[in-house]
């Protein structure tokens, strides 16, 4: 490792303490002509999201079901390709790592959204990463669970993403950034149910790359499962300010 | 390219109401709809612009990158347009739906800016026959409502207002290559002159009238469109779109009309643009972040 | 190739019997497949198998130019093929896996693939193809591209100052290995109903529970990527559980690779170089868990295997059975019909082939003949 993820006064090199998130902002029904949407920052990273459906299968993706009556759920993941710093991206399609993201989100919002009460209908989640500063998938996760909410599509809880790395000391990161993750920490991407009543937290999707003592797992498993209960509390707090807005601005209309 | 579909009687009501100067959302033949304008909302790119007419949102940004320059054109720099429409705008670019429509406003740009009058390509030359800039122009179409060609020249007059090359202190040749030395300093570096840079305006054919930045469902209405480059009083493009023909003597009302309503807003954009500039400038700690 | 559907019955049968603790092919659910792994006479190609899932993986290398952000290090491609179909869900979730786990885990010495810094390094190019599908194809890729990168030799190099450089053939200077600082071997667990782990599932079990967790491990403890395929719900603590299982199981892997790697060395020296027809008539076994069992079920399941491979052989075993230790790999020998070498010091395996009977098929040009010694892994 290049770099010391954390200084000897345990400040990270964007001047984070260990467990602290970057700054998240995010809103709700950014766009009108869908019928979910929702924007977030994350850092420096930028992503919206967008739902449009349940709506009738289209012929194109209900013949891929081959006529099945079950729930289909597209998913469509674009960077822009102005979003990374330095050289600008070139504009692939059948990417291998785009076609990742989109089969593991996916796979992660089947998991939450009540499936069985979408039958014989299709739902199309669409995002645009505008600018990328590490977190991206987390990012994006966390937009789609908004945009949905804001769909009104039923799911089971909010699903959030978070991050986590590892320094050299075995100190666990929350939230990496993208100069953290190119100074090569491990990092661990893990989405998940929040703690709710009697429910433990559940894991629906957990992504690692680079290595680490297996005794290093618990930590950096935990810190992650953290900063995923944080981010719930944040994604809840905007979602009930929209929700009062809408109901204030309904009110002073009439 | 619409998706709305409208009945007979919802077009019957548009088309006596622009006969009566009185549209449907109560603008007359000759206003805008509010726009929207937001300059450096991504980090990442060297300029970007937001700029919304209504619900029509789009997000230009652009990226400079060292080329050689054409054999034929030593002397001047490159620019690239590319369109990309998200499908979040309408339901038809799903897929690849949006590609013809992509392809078709990234030509119209191409032919708009390769008017010697539209812009000075000279000034992104690094070294003559050797080495230039190439700017990539990456335009998102975030939501689609109408009045697309107006709201793309806007946003890339913009995104040029506020791109910022930087600085190359020195270029020299030795031998056969070309050693340039850029400046360190990020806050060192170039500015374009703006003032030439072309818009675009869309004359909408409704009727017997001709009414500006129509709506979609205006533009579903209409007989025919015509997209007029103008910079500086002079016209830089002419472009008819999605079918339909003019009368002779109508494509010259519609250039009149075009002119004068450039002439007021290309003032409007320029002030409205240096005075953004002024108030980020004056609060240069506050973090202005995209759509916040 | 469309998949045929699974019927409810079918599912209904595994799922009950896994809640009964009980796998339809008499696996423990923590218990493993049979791994074979066969080097091809080229170096860097390899065969292997994981109970009937074959893959075969080739490494081959090319002078490239170095990625401009590290311009002293060679780079890795990796590429997974299915007959099937070209860029399939499960293709992509393969490749990136193993992309996950053998590149960005850093086990290749890249910088040793440096020839001019900023100019000219080698690409070392992993072309892994699934040849036969009966599940857990993720471990088996992984196995086989890690054991080809191993086994693989490039040729030499040397710079002459100003940007050149000759590379030797194979008969002027040795070929050099590739350096690989730590083995690490995905682990694929599928979840059933997001809480009981089934490791090395079949493509049945799959398909019935239709949610994994495929962890990479090295030899060390070091994990080097986790990922989650499919539709599911775990808790955190499956995870942590299952991790600490296959950590145990990579140990015995990397062994495993390791003793064939030297074994293939020590035949090349004899030049005694089997190439991929051992593959077919005989097969390696490992296994972590070692019940009794009547070994009845290995010989059945030779003869299987050889089948599978038009080429019969009926294995009848008559006596003795003796409990084999766990995680131990005894090594039996035999040469001929009906005699019985056994090379191992505490285990005793008597194997007793009454019947060997052989059809050739023109296909597959297998030499077989009786004098050829074979040699088998057994550990059961």
């Amino acid at each position: 490792m290049a770099q010391e993820l954390l200084s000897l006064q345990g400040l990270r090199i964007d001047g984070r303490r260990q467990n602290e998130l970057r700054q998240i902002q995010c809103r709700l029904g950014v766009l009108e002509r869908c019928d979910g949407s929702a924007y977030m920052l994350h850092g420096n990273t930028k992503v919206i999201a967008s739902i449009s459906g349940p709506k009738h299968p289209t012929k194109n993706s209900a013949n891929k079901n081959r006529g099945g009556d079950e729930f289909i759920f597209n998913v469509r993941v674009k960077f822009a390709t102005f979003s990374k710093n330095g050289e600008r991206q070139k504009v692939v399609k059948n990417s291998k790592k785009l076609g990742e993201i989109e089969i593991n989100l996916k796979n992660i919002f089947k998991s939450v959204i009540l499936v069985e009460k979408y039958e014989k209908s299709q739902l199309d989640l669409n995002i645009e990463i505008l600018q990328t500063d590490g977190s991206e998938i987390c990012t994006v996760v966390n937009a789609a669970t908004l945009a949905l909410i804001d769909a009104g599509i039923c799911m089971k809880e909010y699903i959030c993403a978070c991050t986590a790395s590892l320094t050299n000391d075995g100190v666990a990161l929350l939230d990496v950034s993208h100069l953290e993750e190119i100074c090569g920490g491990p990092t661990l991407t893990i989405a998940a149910l929040p703690r709710t009543g009697d429910h433990e937290q559940s894991v629906a999707y957990v992504e690692l790359s680079q290595k680490f003592y297996l005794k290093d797992l618990n930590k950096i498993f935990d810190c992650a499962l953290m900063g995923c209960e944080k981010i719930r509390g944040i994604l809840d707090e905007a979602i009930r300010s929209n929700a009062f807005e809408l109901v204030n601005s309904e009110l002073t209309n009439n | 390219m619409a998706y709305n579909a409208l009945s007979e009687a919802e077009k019957v009501f548009i088309l006596h109401g622009i006969q009566d100067d009185f549209r449907n959302d109560g603008r007359s033949r000759r206003d805008f709809r509010p726009m929207e304008l937001q300059t450096n909302v991504i980090a990442s790119a060297c300029g970007s612009a937001r700029f919304c007419i209504a619900n029509s949102d789009i997000l230009v940004g652009i990226k400079p990158e060292i080329d050689a320059p054409f054999p034929d054109k030593p002397e001047e720099g490159k620019i690239e347009f590319h369109v990309d429409c998200s499908a979040n705008a309408l339901l038809d670019f799903e897929g690849r739906g949006g590609e013809e429509l992509a392809l078709e406003i990234s030509n119209c740009l191409r032919i708009t800016y390769a008017s010697p009058f539209a812009f000075d390509l000279k000034s992104l030359c690094i070294l003559p026959k050797h080495q230039c800039w190439k700017l990539y122009v990456d335009i998102l179409i975030l939501q689609c409502a109408g009045n697309l060609y107006d709201a793309i020249s806007f946003a890339v007059k913009s995104a040029f207002y506020n791109l910022r090359i930087p600085r190359v202190n020195s270029a020299l040749l030795d031998g056969g290559n070309v050693d340039l030395v850029l400046s360190d300093d990020p806050s060192d570096c170039d500015r374009l002159d703006v003032q030439s840079i072309p818009i675009l305006l869309t004359i909408c054919k409704i009727g017997e009238h001709c009414v500006i930045d129509p709506s979609i469902d205006e533009e579903i209405c209409s007989s025919s469109n015509i997209v007029v480059g103008v910079s500086r009083n002079k016209i830089v493009s002419l472009k008819t779109i999605s079918g339909g023909s003019f009368h002779p003597d109508t494509i010259e009302n519609c250039i009149d009309l075009a002119i004068s309503t450039a002439k007021t807003l290309d003032n409007t954009l320029m002030n409205i643009l240096k005075h953004e500039e002024s108030l980020t400038k004056s609060k240069k700690n506050i973090k202005c972040s995209f759509l916040n | 190739m469309k998949e045929t559907i699974l019927s409810n019955n079918e599912r209904v049968f595994v799922e009950k019997s896994i809640e009964e603790v009980l796998r339809i092919d008499k696996r423990q659910l923590t218990e493993f497949r049979n791994l074979g792994i066969f080097f091809g006479k080229k170096y860097g190609s390899v065969l292997v198998s994981l109970g009937d899932t074959r893959v075969f993986a080739n490494v081959s290398c090319e002078v490239n130019i170095p990625k401009t952000t590290r311009p002293n290090e060679g780079t890795v491609f990796i590429n997974v093929e299915m007959s099937n179909e070209k860029m399939s869900e499960s293709c992509i979730v393969t490749t990136r896996i193993l992309e996950r786990t053998i590149r960005d885990s850093r086990c290749i010495d890249l910088e040793s693939l440096c020839i001019i810094a900023e100019e000219k390094v080698w690409n070392l190019r992993v072309d892994v193809s699934i040849l036969n599908n009966e599940g857990n194809v993720t471990d088996c890729a992984c196995i086989a591209a890690v054991s080809a990168l191993a086994h693989f030799k490039r040729p030499d190099c040397t710079t002459s100052g100003d940007g050149e450089f000759i590379i030797h053939k194979s008969s002027e200077k040795d070929l050099i290995p590739t350096v690989l600082h730590h083995y690490p071997i995905c682990m694929t667990y599928a979840l059933f109903k997001g809480k009981i782990p089934i490791a090395d599932p079949t493509l049945l079990e799959e398909r019935v529970t239709n949610a994994g967790l495929t962890l990479g491990i090295n030899s060390y403890k070091e994990i080097c990527s986790l990922h989650m395929t499919g539709v599911s719900l775990t808790s955190p603590f499956l995870i942590q559980k299952c991790s600490e299982m296959a950590a145990e199981r990579a140990k015995h892997v990397v062994e495993f690779i390791k003793s064939t790697l030297e074994q293939d060395s020590i035949d090349r020296e004899k030049s005694n170089v089997k190439g991929f027809k051992q593959s077919i008539i005989l097969t390696n076994v490992t296994s972590n868990f070692c019940d009794e069992q009547s070994i009845d079920n290995n010989a059945e399941e030779i003869s299987e295997v050889a089948s599978n491979h038009d080429e019969i052989i009926v294995v009848s075993q008559e006596q003795k059975f003796k409990k084999i230790d766990e995680n131990t790999i005894s090594t039996t020998k035999w040469k001929d019909e009906n005699e019985e070498t056994s090379s191992s010091d505490s285990e005793i395996i008597t194997l007793s082939q009454s019947n060997q009977e052989k059809s050739k098929v023109e296909s597959m040009q297998i030499d077989s003949s009786d004098d050829e010694e074979k040699e088998t892994i057994i550990l059961n």
